[in-house]
């Protein structure tokens, strides 16, 4: 009964949510698509990213979808061939953001009894946090890039330098909503250990909107590099790996946007198209990882997008406690 | 032959919440002030009998009942729990007593994590007792084996020589309870629902899917499965339609007489502990100013609080209707009190000499086990707490 409702509500709530359900196909696809590129590029991409093709400029055809560029290379090629990169880009650094950031943030929130090691952890957590956040987070991951050198990896770092304060105070602040509820003190009146109640009940209860902003936020630090990308830093194009924002940068820059406009075409679509599936995801995972609203879909009682019945209606429904808290309701009262 | 030890024994049991000061007070250094939320309490629970525990709201009820069950750490006086001294128990051996207190908390619906089946929220404390079991388990093998390596370092010949002569004072190697299987915690959470009139097949459902009664069960059924001595009901039913609460209340005379079990009841409703308590205190801005047998104190109440509260209670009599509730003036502030009855200034029965210093709560010569903290009690005791309704005609209009 437990395990049906994992994986069997998961997908039936996905269902529930058409334009959540979007997301999630949209998210996974892209991520399938960028495995493939690892693996085989040639599958999917018909040329390297900096061979010529013999065709200068021109426009989007059936040989060259998205046109070529003034070096004769293929713009679908190269678009295809920064997905990987940009893709594991926005994962790694916000995980790292979230890892460091959503741990810093634990400790900051939850112990804060003064006059313990605990309290003073957290004020200096804050303090630093509040360093970091006082700056604009572009301008510091650039100069960062500036002094680390340019290239993909400091890059990566100096975003990720920049990124995690925000975390801290997204943690802390749900920490300190959710430590003071009744429940908590009922674990403690129990005999739950400290560490026990962080990890079940705070964490547990705070996961829902950390993990909808880390999908968001995966969208905003695919922009904050292209943007860096874009201002020349980052990575050069062309270049042996092709990068979304280098190679906006560089089809801007070279003053033919007029003239070849759909030079700027593919590499601005991705952007939109990958930014656009998280953040769709991250709605849907909203209303999944609540287990009210899971259930209230499930059952079909929340009137969403679409009708209720068809969210009923799932195949394999008939697992589904339709019942089940009229039952409970009635074994409540006798 | 001395008197049985009671079960809980609160001696003059204080807590006091610190105020932040104001800056400019920080700088003119004025004292910091405190919330005297619970200002010297002496009540004793017996084994397996219910302790009411009435006053208003603000009363310092829920504060009185959070140091009972050490969510909160007394700032004055002595807790005993079967005569043991608990009042500044801490981490390990705090955590292993609290399975002989368990608490019901007043709010159904915040109590339960909302994210938790039910049989995690009601295995939650054997969960965790289980765990400090094994903890100390470890620890003490940990400490018997260092306490065995340390007897053969000092005499290592004996201990090889007679191995058998004689027995070396250090306790027997403590096995290490077997883990609590989730399969396990769920058969006792079956096992434990009927006891509070719930299917047992809801294992799985979250707490949100119960009405409030049902939630308020699954708490109790939570304090229940550790088979505690003493549960702590805040306010167990007010957040219940009165049909509910009368099965609730019924379901907790049932248990206590099964199992044994003590309650101290808090409440605001004077009828709840007329029908489920034993005894009761009346509590009134951190003292409590009455306690006695339940029947004899609720009919002839003597303390003019006491009887201020009960002429609050609503009758089911249209012709009373028409009279108010006489008790006017400030509550007193629970901010640094000043010095005399709490209910001086409320009090209509009130003279010079009960602003000047706190009334010691003593015995009541006229109601057998009755202790009173009024200077004139004799005097007042045969008021009727009917005198403390006007008619409404008769009553100043009501000052905001």
């Amino acid at each position: 009964m437990a395990i049906r409702s994992s994986l069997g509500t998961f997908w039936r709530v996905l269902r529930a949510n058409p334009l959540s359900f979007f997301g999630f196909l949209l998210v996974a696809f892209i991520c399938l698509v960028a495995v493939v590129i690892v693996v085989a590029p040639h599958l999917l991409v018909p040329y390297g990213p900096q061979q010529e093709t013999g065709a200068f400029s021109q426009s989007p055809s059936w040989k060259h979808p998205f046109g070529t560029d003034a070096n004769s290379f293929d713009i679908y090629s190269n678009t295809m061939l920064a997905l990987p990169l940009d893709l594991g880009i926005g994962v790694v650094i916000a995980g790292a953001a979230l890892l460091a950031g959503g741990a810093l943030g634990l400790i900051a929130g939850f112990y804060d009894r003064p006059g313990t090691v605990g309290a003073a952890a957290s004020v200096s957590i804050m303090r630093i946090t509040d360093i970091f956040l006082s700056f604009p987070s572009l301008i510091l991951a650039l100069a960062i890039t500036r002094a680390l050198g340019v290239g993909v990896l400091p890059t990566v770092f100096a975003i990720g330098l920049t990124w995690w304060p925000f975390y801290v105070r997204l943690v802390r602040g749900e920490v300190l909503a959710v430590k003071h509820l009744p429940y908590v003190t009922a674990a403690r009146a129990a005999g739950v250990r400290e560490g026990r109640i962080l990890l079940r009940h705070v964490v547990r209860n705070l996961l829902e909107p950390i993990i909808v902003y880390f999908t968001l936020d995966i969208g905003t630090v695919l922009v904050t590099y292209s943007t860096i990308g874009f201002i020349g830093v980052a990575s050069k194009y062309p270049g042996p790996q092709p990068e979304w924002g280098a190679m906006l940068a560089f089809y801007q820059s070279s003053g033919s946007i007029n003239a070849y406009p759909w030079e700027v075409l593919a590499p601005g679509l991705a952007i939109f198209v990958t930014v656009l599936a998280f953040s769709l995801l991250g709605d849907g995972l909203r209303d999944i990882l609540d287990p009210r609203t899971r259930r209230a879909f499930v059952r079909g009682t929340v009137s969403h997008d679409p009708p209720p019945e068809r969210a009923g209606a799932a195949p394999g429904s008939e697992s589904v406690p339709l019942t089940a808290s009229g039952a409970v309701d009635a074994g409540a009262v006798p | 032959m001395t008197a049985p030890i009671p079960l809980l024994e609160l001696i003059a049991v204080q807590k006091q919440f610190p105020l932040t000061r104001a800056l400019g007070d920080v700088v003119r250094g004025v004292r910091r002030r405190a919330v005297h939320a619970v200002d010297g309490v002496s009540i004793t629970v017996g084994d397996g009998e219910t302790l009411g525990l009435i006053g208003e709201s603000g009363s310092g009820k829920t504060t009185l009942g959070w140091l009972v069950s050490r969510i909160h750490e007394p700032t004055g006086g002595r807790v005993r729990f079967e005569g043991k001294d608990i009042t500044h128990l801490a981490g390990e051996e705090l955590r292993a007593w609290r399975r002989h207190v368990q608490v019901v908390f007043q709010d159904p619906v915040g109590s339960l994590d909302p994210r938790l089946r039910v049989w995690q929220i009601v295995g939650e404390p054997i969960r965790a007792q289980d765990q400090m079991d094994r903890r100390n388990a470890r620890r003490d093998r940990r400490k018997i084996r260092s306490a065995r390596r340390k007897a053969k370092r000092e005499n290592p010949k004996r201990a090889r020589a007679k191995p058998a002569l004689p027995p070396l004072p250090i306790p027997a190697f403590p096995s290490i309870p077997p883990r609590l299987t989730a399969q396990r915690v769920r058969e006792r959470v079956r096992a434990i629902l009927p006891t509070v009139e719930l299917p047992p097949d809801c294992l799985d459902q979250y707490p949100h899917e119960f009405s409030g009664g049902g939630r308020q069960r699954l708490s109790l059924a939570r304090a229940l499965i550790v088979n505690p001595r003493l549960i702590v009901l805040d306010e167990p039913t007010s957040a219940l339609d009165v049909a509910v609460q009368a099965q609730i209340l019924n379901r907790l005379i049932e248990l206590q007489r099964a199992r044994g079990v003590a309650f101290l009841l808090i409440t605001h409703n004077v009828a709840a502990v007329r029908f489920a308590a034993d005894r009761v205190a009346v509590m009134y801005l951190g003292q409590v100013v009455e306690y006695g047998e339940v029947r004899e104190l609720l009919e002839h109440p003597v303390h003019p609080y006491t009887k201020a509260l009960l002429a609050a209670v609503p009758q089911p009599d249209p012709g009373r209707r028409k009279k108010r509730y006489r008790i006017e003036g400030d509550i007193p502030s629970l901010i640094d009190p000043k010095p005399g009855c709490r209910f001086a200034p409320r009090c209509p029965f009130v003279i010079d000499a009960c602003r000047e210093k706190d009334p010691p709560l003593v015995v009541h010569p006229k109601a057998r086990g009755r202790v009173v903290a009024c200077i004139r009690a004799e005097e007042v005791a045969d008021v009727p707490p009917e005198s403390f309704l006007v008619a409404a005609d008769a009553a100043k209009p009501p000052t905001s």
